[in-house]
């Protein structure tokens, strides 16, 4: 018993006191990094005596507030990560997992652009109700209380790619007016004076100190609603007093020192694995711990980059904290994420007639949308014109416009929709999830990885969809070496995917954002654009895919029914399932990164297309699968052509189209799913 | 989906014949053209290699302002030019860009229809944003390329903006007015070096700086020896005081207020748009600005919101007049 005791001390003493230790430790090396070179003899006496001398004002006035904005900063995160996994019941719950960072980056980023400058609260104020709303927005598109924590983390996700592709409109916009904003999107702690602490600290000290005074009913709350309530708790009003805690600790960090994700989702989970429980220590430490990871990736992001030209510490924390989602996925491989809980019935529409004039009629209105296509430009649509330049042979300069520029362009967005539609399609049913695409498996930031180093380093630009090819090929199969340790189990597949693709995106911004080249032109091509497509697009990357896989694709279409039955049914009926399910999810992959290789990352066609598919056909259809890639087709065609018709002569990038086109009708589908449940 | 397969490659094989035979048709066009003009052909170089000019380009499609303010300099209008209301708000020179003149996009994405409508017998543009349609835009016409921003040791970006400069003259046949637009710049130069050591400000080093706020902190451009802003000053009898280790292809560091005191004996200039002057909204009362001892001593120079550091020959005058004011004042 002594020996506890003695444990149970040693524990909390190394928790608190040396947590506190080392924050004071990594404070001191902290102010001793910068583009000065200062004794650790001045930077003392800066502390202790300080004098009026330049040196002294710059540890007291450019590095303390930095080292405190950190410990504020880290601190704050990880006790509202404490409070989002407490009241969603959800251990990946944090304001990234949460889509709140990118809801807060966006409001910012219009308030840039929209607002005039120059109102003191004014960022904190967008971003404040940016997260507000993200996190409502997501919280209830989940299925609020009663959301298992897989479907929320994919409803964060969604919303996610929602607000960025919003964002990167904005910034393909607004290049001027956004261009300080990169940097500061992948978060970073630069503080020039104390007006950055001043302006949080009370405001950080006022959501902690709500924390603390639900530090009990949190602790109830933790036991269950129904043991809450049976205690007479106030459920939902704690839980909405507790989620504006989390917030507003979120949205004040966010408005300072921009996103920086993951501390709020390892800081607390450091602390429970030491075994703390109760709400009171768990937010105190988490508070110590969260600053001493934030502070650490900041010094170590100095020391790596000692030109001071600010590798974001955002990213740096991502880079450390993807990984370490991983290893809680895998630790925790035995608790189910919620598995039987995932299929999602979106509603249904029988159609009047047979499903094979379905896929007709498909084929027809994708012929269609290409001939208007083809014959809508600059100068609007021109369908005479452009029937007498193509057949009649008039109008030379017409019928080059359409055969050189317009058809290749909607021959590579409708076959690169199909492919991905069809990927999609096979994910969905072999994850058995329908929130799976090829973005959730990793796939699509490996890409933006692999084009990227190709963009970067003494390649040629053309080598770009070889790089991307090769950069989704290698994330699928880390994720899928990772699921193997898994059995391929669908949902821990999904969560281990979103650590993938949270790395590679790290890695994208730090390349961004250290590179300074083109970052504009990374960016276009990371939202994915039909851009000035040319037959070789279509001819090198998606013609071979598609003749080669989509038919051996329809061949095993039979695997795919019988996967979706369920993993003990499929076994059964004797079929070797992770092996099956590893080779459908190759095929799935080399489409998808086919499609990228050609027009980078879109999003959403995947997820989207056959959802549509089952809406209309009914979810057992046979025709299921062409009628998915035909409705990706059709879906990336009217985007390729919009984006170049709707602005003209800009051209607004057609992934963000789809995005934004997709993403509200996704939502919906899930609000709805999660309505049509509980009734 | 069989009829749908067939389908595709069916108009994927007419897309092919069409196009092969299209640029058949083009070619002829050409031949047919050639014998209206005299002219001789003229070679010039590009960042690709060299290529051969039979006659003088009269349609010029512009897709980076640079080029476009060249061509101005030289006399000339382009049909068409990309991103014209930033052009209007960053670049003041004369001769002003024509009433016609029609805009064919961002300068990210511009719209190859636009562009193929225009006609053009020329297009210009720089390699590192279009390395990826360099192909279609050859199609549409030919096409040169630059690259504004020279890698580390290939020179600074103000040699890069004269020797461009003087590229286009040739093709154009305008080497007199190209040599007219130098040399009236080289006396620019010499006027303002005069002025500047009459009123004996050329005394000290300079810091060059364009400073914007990020969210709530200022960032800082220190502009380095291979900007061409910094080429400009040293031509005009300043020196750079900021040095650093380190290549930077835009020629300028982003740093923060730190840096500063490591050049405090400078004379101070910094660019800042009119409704985000970091030194005046976020800096001011704090002493590691403050006790800079170029703050302290009053020689910071402010120079214009839309002062712009990266354009050609006309830019480069006003840029160098705009610091002689800053100073003189």
């Amino acid at each position: 018993m002594n020996d506890a005791f003695l444990n149970k001390w040693l524990k909390t003493a190394l928790t608190f006191g040396g947590g506190a230790v080392l924050l004071v430790f990594l404070m001191f090396l902290h102010i001793n990094q910068g583009s000065v070179d200062l004794s650790w003899r001045v930077v003392w006496d800066a502390l202790v005596v300080p004098e009026d001398i330049i040196e002294h004002h710059t540890v007291r006035y450019l590095r303390l507030p930095r080292a405190v904005m950190g410990i504020l900063a880290g601190g704050s995160l990880a006790v509202s990560g404490v409070i989002l996994q407490t009241i969603t019941k959800n251990p990946l719950a944090s304001a990234s997992t949460l889509g709140i960072h990118s809801g807060t980056y966006f409001a910012v980023v219009i308030s840039a652009i929209f607002l005039p400058a120059s109102l003191p609260l004014q960022g904190l104020f967008a971003a404040f109700f940016g997260g507000l709303f993200t996190a409502l927005l997501v919280y209830g598109l989940a299925g609020g209380a009663s959301a298992n924590p897989v479907r929320m983390v994919l409803a964060g996700m969604v919303v996610t790619i929602m607000f960025s592709s919003s964002t990167s409109v904005l910034q393909i916009f607004y290049e001027n007016e956004t261009a300080g904003l990169f940097l500061w999107g992948a978060g970073t702690l630069v503080q020039n004076d104390w007006s950055g602490v001043q302006f949080s600290m009370p405001l950080i000290l006022a959501g902690m100190l709500v924390t603390f005074l639900l530090a009990k009913q949190l602790d109830i709350f933790r036991m269950g609603e129904d043991v809450a309530a049976s205690l007479g708790q106030q459920v939902g009003r704690i839980r909405m007093i507790a989620l504006l805690a989390a917030v507003l600790l979120t949205a004040v960090t966010v408005s300072v020192v921009g996103p920086i994700g993951f501390v709020g989702l390892i800081a607390p989970h450091l602390i429970k694995l030491l075994g703390f429980r109760n709400h009171f220590a768990l937010v105190t430490a988490s508070f110590i711990w969260g600053a001493n990871v934030l502070l650490g990736a900041d010094v170590f992001a100095r020391w790596v980059d000692p030109s001071f030209s600010e590798l974001p510490v955002g990213a740096i924390t991502a880079l450390i904290g993807a990984p370490w989602l991983i290893w809680l996925v895998l630790r925790n491989r035995s608790r189910q994420y919620g598995e039987k809980n995932t299929a999602m019935i979106a509603g249904n529409v029988r159609l009047p007639f047979q499903g094979g004039w379905f896929i007709v009629i498909l084929v027809m209105l994708l012929v269609f949308a290409i001939v208007v296509g083809a014959a809508t430009g600059n100068s609007g649509i021109q369908l005479t014109q452009s029937f007498s330049a193509v057949f009649d042979g008039g109008q030379e300069f017409l019928r080059n416009m359409i055969f050189q520029l317009r058809l290749p362009r909607l021959l590579v967005a409708a076959l690169s929709g199909g492919l991905l539609a069809v990927s999609g399609f096979v994910f969905q049913g072999v994850l058995r999830n329908p929130l799976a695409d090829p973005s959730v498996i990793g796939i699509t930031s490996g890409a933006g990885v692999g084009a990227l180093l190709v963009i970067f380093s003494a390649f040629s630009a053309t080598f770009i969809p070889l790089g991307a090819f090769l950069g989704a090929l290698a994330a699928f199969l880390v994720v899928m070496g990772l699921s193997y340790r898994a059995n391929f189990q669908p949902s821990l597949l999904a969560l281990l995917g979103i650590g993938v693709s949270a790395f590679g995106s790290a890695i994208i911004q730090i390349v961004v954002v250290q590179a300074d080249m083109a970052v504009a032109s990374a960016l276009t091509w990371l939202s994915g654009s039909t851009y000035a497509k040319s037959w070789e697009a279509l001819l090198y990357y998606l013609l071979g895919p598609m003749l080669v896989l989509v038919p051996v694709l329809y061949l095993q279409i039979r695997n795919l029914n019988v996967l979706s039955l369920g993993d003990e049914t499929a076994k059964g009926l004797g079929m070797k399932v992770s092996r099956t399910r590893f080779y459908m999810a190759l095929v799935a992959s080399l489409l998808a990164a086919a499609s990228v290789s050609a027009v980078g990352t879109i999003s959403f066609v995947g997820l989207l297309a056959p959802h549509a598919a089952r809406i209309l056909l009914g979810s057992g259809h046979k025709h299921l699968l062409p009628a998915s890639a035909l409705i990706g087709a059709i879906l990336l065609v009217i985007a390729d052509i919009l984006s170049r018709t709707l602005l003209v002569p800009k051209e607004i990038p057609s992934g963000i189209l789809v995005a934004l086109i997709g993403a509200p009708y996704f939502l919906w589908l899930m609000y709805r799913s999660s309505h049509v449940k509980k009734a | 989906m069989k009829k749908w397969y067939l389908l595709i490659i069916i108009i994927i094989q007419a897309g092919l014949l069409a196009a092969c035979g299209n640029d058949a048709d083009q070619d002829e066009q050409a031949g047919q053209e050639d014998d209206s003009s005299g002219s001789e052909a003229v070679t010039i170089e590009d960042a690709y290699g060299e290529q051969t000019f039979d006659q003088t380009p009269e349609r010029v499609v512009v897709l980076e302002w640079v080029y476009a303010e060249d061509l101005l300099a030289l006399g000339i209008q382009p049909v068409g030019m990309a991103d014209m209301e930033g052009y209007h708000n960053w670049v003041n020179i004369e001769p002003e860009l024509g009433k016609d003149v029609q805009d064919v996009g961002t300068r990210q994405e511009p719209s190859l229809e636009a562009i193929a409508e225009l006609n053009p017998d020329l297009i210009i543009t720089a390699g590192y944003r279009h390395e990826a349609i360099m192909d279609s835009l050859k199609e549409i016409a030919p096409t040169l390329a630059y690259n504004p921003y020279p890698a580390e040791g290939e020179g600074n970006q103000y040699e890069e903006m004269t020797a461009t400069f003087q590229e286009l003259a040739k093709l154009f046949g305008k080497q007199d007015k190209a040599d007219q637009v130098l040399s009236d710049l080289n006396s620019t130069y010499q006027q303002a070096e005069q002025e500047i050591a009459d009123a004996g400000m050329d005394d000290k080093p300079f810091v060059l700086s364009q400073a914007y706020s990020s969210d709530n902190s200022p960032v800082i451009r220190l502009f380095k020896d291979n900007a061409m802003a910094v080429q400009i000053m040293e031509n005009i009898g300043l020196e750079n005081a900021y040095q650093s280790d380190g290549f930077q292809v835009y020629g300028y560091d982003e740093t923060s207020v730190e840096t500063l005191q490591n050049f405090q004996d400078a004379r101070f200039f910094y660019i800042v748009q009119e409704n985000d002057n970091i030194f005046d909204d976020q800096l001011k009362g704090n002493p590691a600005w403050e006790n800079l001892q170029f703050v302290e001593q009053d020689e910071t120079y402010r120079l214009p919101g839309d002062t712009w550091t990266f354009g050609g020959p006309l830019s480069a005058e006003v840029f160098a007049e705009q610091i002689k004011e800053a100073l003189i004042e």
